[in-house]
């Protein structure tokens, strides 16, 4: 089989494009009754158009915070024809400056695989394959003259590249015997990878003219040129085994047993032993369930074990130096320097991973109710991560096992024919998912903040509590505060709460409790520290759903799905942080440079308008921060979806014709209040798009 | 049935066999595939170091690496938000910041935490770890097979650089936990040091310092065009040491040094005008006494990025203008009008583009906090925010000064030649020389020096220093409206992420106060 993909999208912002092309061949071969060999192949090719991107601010301004930001009564271009800056803010290029910048990244990938099977006897298959996955990778920059980055450099180009090539070897015997009700599968195997790693760099500046962009950068005069590059190589090699067994497709059991080495680890720590068992149980089968089967028409208990394994913590088992930090001597001569780059952990080992899964399968209604629920309790132990070292060693972390977590959680599906009639079909998916990640032991190196809890979620927020702003009445005649424990705040910063204090010994010095944690007195004590800070919640979403409706009406037919998130954590959306600060930006306070600011700013403090619900100019003078000011759990559901499709009569041209109607993400409901509660990864997000197509499927 | 069984029985055995073939097959294997990872871009710790050259770069990439004044975070001596001497300065009455990143706030104001967001008076504890890093470089020198001599020509300017480090943390923290050699080795035992105290801390610093004096390996003191021209000399540890005893008001030993930096020996000599100290064309020049030394490309300072305000016309016009560090108005006039110094600190400019005269009585949006501590020439080939300019980091009228301070201050009493020694800084900003008879008393002096020291090393990171030692840092505090300025301030408070490390180990390290 060979099939190939051609797929151009152009983004939302200009200069934002992909273009890939994909192809696929299949070939399989049978060299004899027992012998069979294949190869497939994919190449893909994807090029990237990129325009710069992100939260930077100032001189790094993308273009969507310059966009923003940007005085919008200057115009584009003064009169000579160069770009305008803003002269309150020079440093900043003009944002539609940024679209002369030729970015352009590929990524090819080739993805191989050769197998050989042969049937030697009755039941026994061997398995030979080998495959080859190579990336390469190239990211070709070109600042032009005609942008202020550019002009100041000269034009600057870069280059660079990566090229990872992954091999994998993979031996498999598989043994299978059916004995009247009993099937029993043994499989023995052996895999071997190996993944190579390398890059090269290079880039120059202080060009002639920007008509070559990045494909000649010798002909840059920067008296020091960059160029770089870096490799590495590591190893993963496993045997494993799986038993099968099914009596009558009514019970079945599977056991594995992984060993797998990893060539980061040190040679005693290498290899790792990983078993699993699960069972299945059809009890629709059962005699006893005979009776039940108007109404229920399938039924699976199943219960699994396992222990799986990591090893991605890079080479942290060893200790080693880079080449790095110069200085300058004599004549300015660069002299080269190494340093400690990495203190090894010789201990490391696999990190388990040990997942207990119990699932219930369930079919009413001759299966036209179908129920999936699902339980899943994972702890991982002796996860694998960095540490904290003591302050005066030379490296801040080494890589440990440091501790175990434990993730559980809760997910259901129901699929519902609800009507199935000639004319008229409704079908419903449900599904609903609920977990929760947390510490469950922190290991011997975990050094608390007084505010840390050691069953903590994984991800999670601290900070202080808000109490509103400063008002007026909080200062006293001379205009100093008179909230103690803020000293210096003035009217329309965010108030934040001095709910505890520490313990102190005679000699002002805090007292220590017996788990090496400073003893709280549980009472204000007119200072804000870490006494203060509260445990905000988990970051994560607490429950998830999807939904989704499809329904027929003769020759229409609909489609709609929705899927919502709920209770995820949220500290303000751009109404609030392009106000407050956020990524660097200090807020409200920059509108003397002509920066846009949200319509929100009409509630920002004065002094004339004391009632105002946002903090006011001067928040950013206050280092106690905003606490949970903005902080709110927001939710959403988004329908990702509405399909509408009408199918034509059969007619002598073609047997089958559809046109279709397809909006993609139509409307969202939240109670957030920025661009998009899903896809704002902060308050200069990439905004999410809606698409609408209209489509016709013609079968011949 | 009977046949069932039998073959139930044959996949029992079966399973035995695999069972047995498998577990064999990985004892076997796994004992004899070598695994292997490679990073082809490293030095692994047992290679290193085997040549003088080795050495050498180890002592380049972990001895001068902190004392570097490179872009952002890259040595102590960047001018950047974690810049020492910027970060000092900002707490005192001559910094100020136009900016509203979040680490300035609480240095401005004299609010210091162990909490500060911004970790503007924390951050330089992590410093902790370069003096470690010496520490095992001076092992790993000692037990190499490098020539000898050599091996005490690098460790003695380790020495130096240890001493002076610790200088500068004790300084900013009190005493710090100093460990030794084995107990840098283990990182799986995690115990906390205490630190060390006062005296003790004071015995170390000096101890490093002469060590690496008496080893009579370091240079007295480099003149431009030197090979080594910017390796740590006799003059900077001399200097060090000074600036110690300064601290310890030990004011005879410092005198005593003071007077041997004076000596024609190292060379040490003032500019004629304050503002040719700072050029690219007098680099090197003979008031410095040690610079971290930039090149705009390996290195670059940034300066001029960091002060000059979009407007403020420079003859490079690709000079990056941040518009940041001010000297607040109400130091700056404190000049008298006809100081030389202010050339460089500017007060009044024109704007290039709108022609507008921007001052104290039209500050615009680009002085409304202070004069513009322009103070560094230009770097014509900056092509951006990236200078050219060596940063001064001590220089002789330093040194002069504190000998005048400590000669009234021993003697208590005001001498002639205390007067000469500030007049040679004083008369060379173009202003009238002080007489003997100025002075009523020694105290009087000694807040004209004061005074006189701040006129000169604004930004250059003595004023902190000055006004704690003048005991008049929280007064100052106070003074610029600082509501939270308290007598314990003197003394930075230690991160909090150390302090909660300490307590795990059972005691409280934080500065008393905080």
């Amino acid at each position: 089989m060979i099939s190939g993909n051609y797929f151009i999208q152009n983004g939302v912002i200009k200069n934002n494009n992909l273009d890939r092309v994909t192809s696929r061949i299949n070939i399989d071969q049978k060299l004899s009754e027992k012998v069979k060999t294949g190869i497939n192949f994919t190449i893909s090719r994807n090029t990237f158009d990129n325009v710069p991107l992100g939260s930077g601010q100032n001189e790094n301004a993308p273009i969507l915070v310059g966009a923003v930001q940007f005085n919008p009564l200057l115009p584009i271009k003064n009169e000579n024809g160069e770009y305008q800056l803003n002269p309150e803010a020079m440093y900043m290029p003009n944002p539609v400056s940024l679209l002369e910048i030729a970015n352009v990244s590929i990524k090819e990938r080739l993805l191989a695989n050769v197998y050989l099977e042969a049937k030697p006897i009755k039941n026994l298959l061997l398995r030979a394959n080998f495959g080859v996955d190579r990336n390469y990778q190239k990211m070709k920059t070109y600042l032009p003259k005609t942008t202020l980055p550019g002009r100041m450099q000269g034009g600057k180009a870069d280059i660079g590249q990566s090229d990872q090539s992954d091999y994998l070897l993979d031996l498999t015997a598989t043994y299978t015997k059916e004995v009247e009700d009993h099937t029993f599968t043994t499989m023995v195997g052996h895999s071997f990878q190996q993944f190579n790693w390398e890059n090269l760099s290079a880039g120059n500046s202080q060009f002639l003219t920007d008509v070559y962009l990045f494909n000649n950068i010798g002909a840059g005069v920067y008296p020091k040129p960059w160029v770089g590059s870096s490799a590495n190589k590591n190893e993963i090699a496993s045997f494993f085994g799986r038993i099968n067994y099914s009596f009558k497709d009514r019970y079945l059991i599977t056991a594995t047993m992984r060993l797998d080495g990893a060539s980061n680890f040190n040679k005693d720590h290498r290899w790792g032993y990983f078993p699993s068992i699960s069972a299945g149980w059809r009890f629709i089968d059962e005699e006893f369930a005979q009776s039940l089967t108007k109404v229920l028409s399938n039924g699976k208990l199943r219960i699994g074990y396992g222990v799986t394994g990591k090893s991605n913590i890079g080479n942290a088992a060893i200790s080693f130096y880079r080449e790095g930090n110069s200085s300058l001597f004599g004549n300015e001569v660069e002299s080269k320097g190494v340093y400690m780059a990495q203190l090894g952990n010789p201990k490391i080992k696999w990190e388990q991973n040990k997942e207990l899964n119990i699932g219930l399968d369930l079919g009413f209604l001759n299966n036209r109710i179908n129920l999936v629920a699902e339980y899943f309790n994972k702890v991982v132990d002796g996860w694998l991560s960095q540490r904290s070292l003591q302050s005066y060693m030379i490296v801040s972390q080494v890589a440990d096992n440091i501790g175990s977590t434990q993730s559980r959680g809760f997910e259901l599906t129901i699929n519902s024919q609800s009507i199935n009639r000639r004319d008229f079909s409704w079908s419903t998916d449900f599904t609903y998912s609920f977990y929760k990640d947390t510490w469950k032991d922190r290991g011997p190196y975990w050094k608390p903040s007084t505010y840390s809890i050691y069953n903590a979620p994984l991800r999670g927020s601290y900070g202080y509590l808000s109490d509103g702003l400063v008002q007026a009445s909080d200062m006293d005649a001379n205009g100093k505060s008179t909230i103690t424990w803020m000293p210096g705040v003035i009217p329309g910063q965010v108030k934040i709460k001095d709910i505890d204090g520490f313990e102190r010994n005679e000699d002002g010095t805090a007292k220590v409790g017996s788990d090496g944690r400073f003893i709280k007195t549980g009472k204000p004590d007119g200072k804000l520290d870490d006494a203060d800070k509260v445990f905000y919640g988990s970051n994560d979403p607490q429950f998830i759903f999807g939904l989704n409706n499809t329904l027929r009406y003769k020759n229409w037919d609909l489609n709609i799905y929705f899927y919502g998130q709920f209770n995820k954590l949220n500290f303000g959306s751009y109404q609030d942080l392009w106000l407050t600060g956020a990524n660097g930006m200090t807020g409200v306070i920059n509108i003397y440079r002509g920066y846009n600011m949200p319509t929100s700013i009409t509630d920002v403090w004065t002094h004339d308008n004391s009632n105002a619900t946002r903090p006011g100019f001067f928040q950013d003078k206050s280092t106690y921060g905003i606490g949970d000011f903005y902080l709110k759990k927001i939710w959403f559901v988004r329908a990702q979806n509405i399909t509408l499709g009408y199918t034509l009569p059969e007619n002598i041209f073609f047997s089958n014709t559809r046109l279709y109607i397809d909006i993609n993400n139509p409307f969202i409901l939240t109670n957030y209040k920025g661009l998009d509660p899903e896809t704002d990864s902060s308050v200069w997000a990439y905004p999410n798009v809606r698409t609408v197509s209209l489509g016709i499927d013609i079968n011949f | 049935m009977k046949n069932k069984s039998y073959n139930l029985k044959i996949e029992k055995q079966m399973k035995k066999i695999i069972f047995s073939i498998l577990i064999l097959m990985t004892i076997i294997i796994s004992s004899c595939i070598n695994l292997e990872s490679e990073l082809y871009d490293i030095i692994s710790f047992d290679m290193f170091p085997k040549t003088e050259a080795d050495a050498q770069a180890l002592v380049t990439g972990q001895v001068y690496a902190p004392f570097r004044g490179g872009e952002w975070g890259v040595g102590l001596f960047n001018v950047g938000a974690s810049g020492l001497f910027v970060c000092t300065d900002m707490t005192t009455d001559q910094g100020d910041c136009q900016w509203n990143d979040v680490v300035w706030p609480d240095l401005i104001t004299v609010n210091f935490r162990s909490t500060s967001p911004g970790n503007g008076e924390t951050q330089f504890y992590s410093y902790l770890r370069d003096i470690s890093k010496m520490t095992i470089t001076i092992e790993n020198i000692n037990s190499s097979s490098i020539p000898d001599a050599a091996k005490k020509r690098l460790i003695a300017e380790t020495r130096c650089a240890r001493g002076w480090l610790a200088y500068i943390l004790y300084d900013l923290y009190g005493g710090i936990p100093i460990a030794t050699p084995d107990q840098l080795k283990d990182p799986s035992v995690d115990v906390a040091l205490p630190r060390t105290t006062g005296k003790d801390m004071v015995t170390y610093i000096e101890g490093e310092l002469m060590a690496a004096i008496e080893s009579k390996e370091l240079k007295d003191n480099y003149q431009k065009g030197d090979n080594e021209y910017g390796r740590f000399t006799n003059g900077l540890a001399y200097t060090v040491l000074m600036k110690l005893y300064m601290h310890e008001k030990e004011w005879a030993k410092a005198e005593t040094i003071g007077r041997e930096l004076m000596s024609t020996k190292y060379g040490y000599e003032l500019m004629d005008s304050y503002q040719s100290i700072f050029t690219l064309e007098n680099e090197k020049n003979k008031e410095v006494i040690w610079a971290a030394v930039a090149d705009g490309k390996t290195i670059s300072s940034m300066w001029q990025a960091h002060v000059l305000s979009s407007g403020y016309p420079t003859k490079n016009p690709n000079i990056q203008k941040w518009g940041g560090y001010r000297v607040p108005w109400a130091f700056y006039n404190k000049f008298d009008t006809n100081d030389k110094r202010l050339n460089v600190l500017v007060g009044e400019y024109t704007d290039e583009n709108t022609g507008e005269i921007i001052n104290q009585e039209n500050p615009g949006t680009t002085l409304f906090k202070g004069a513009m501590p322009v103070k560094y020439g230009e770097d014509p080939n900056s092509p951006g925010y990236e200078s050219q300019l060596d940063w001064i980091v001590y220089r002789y009228a330093d040194i002069v000064t504190l000998l005048s301070e400590a000669i009234v201050r021993k003697n208590n009493a005001v001498t002639q030649e205390a007067v000469d020694l500030l007049n040679m800084v004083h008369t060379r900003a173009g202003i009238t020389a002080y007489k003997l008879a100025d002075f009523s008393n020694p105290q009087a002096f000694l807040d004209e020096l004061l005074l006189e020291r701040g006129k000169e090393f604004w930004f250059e990171g003595v004023r902190r220093t000055d006004l704690i030692r003048h005991g008049k840092y929280i007064e100052f505090a106070k003074a610029k409206g600082s509501a939270t300025a308290a007598p314990h301030m003197v003394l930075m408070p230690i991160p909090q992420w150390a302090v909660d490390e300490a307590a795990k180990s059972g005691f409280d390290i934080q500065n008393p106060g905080y």
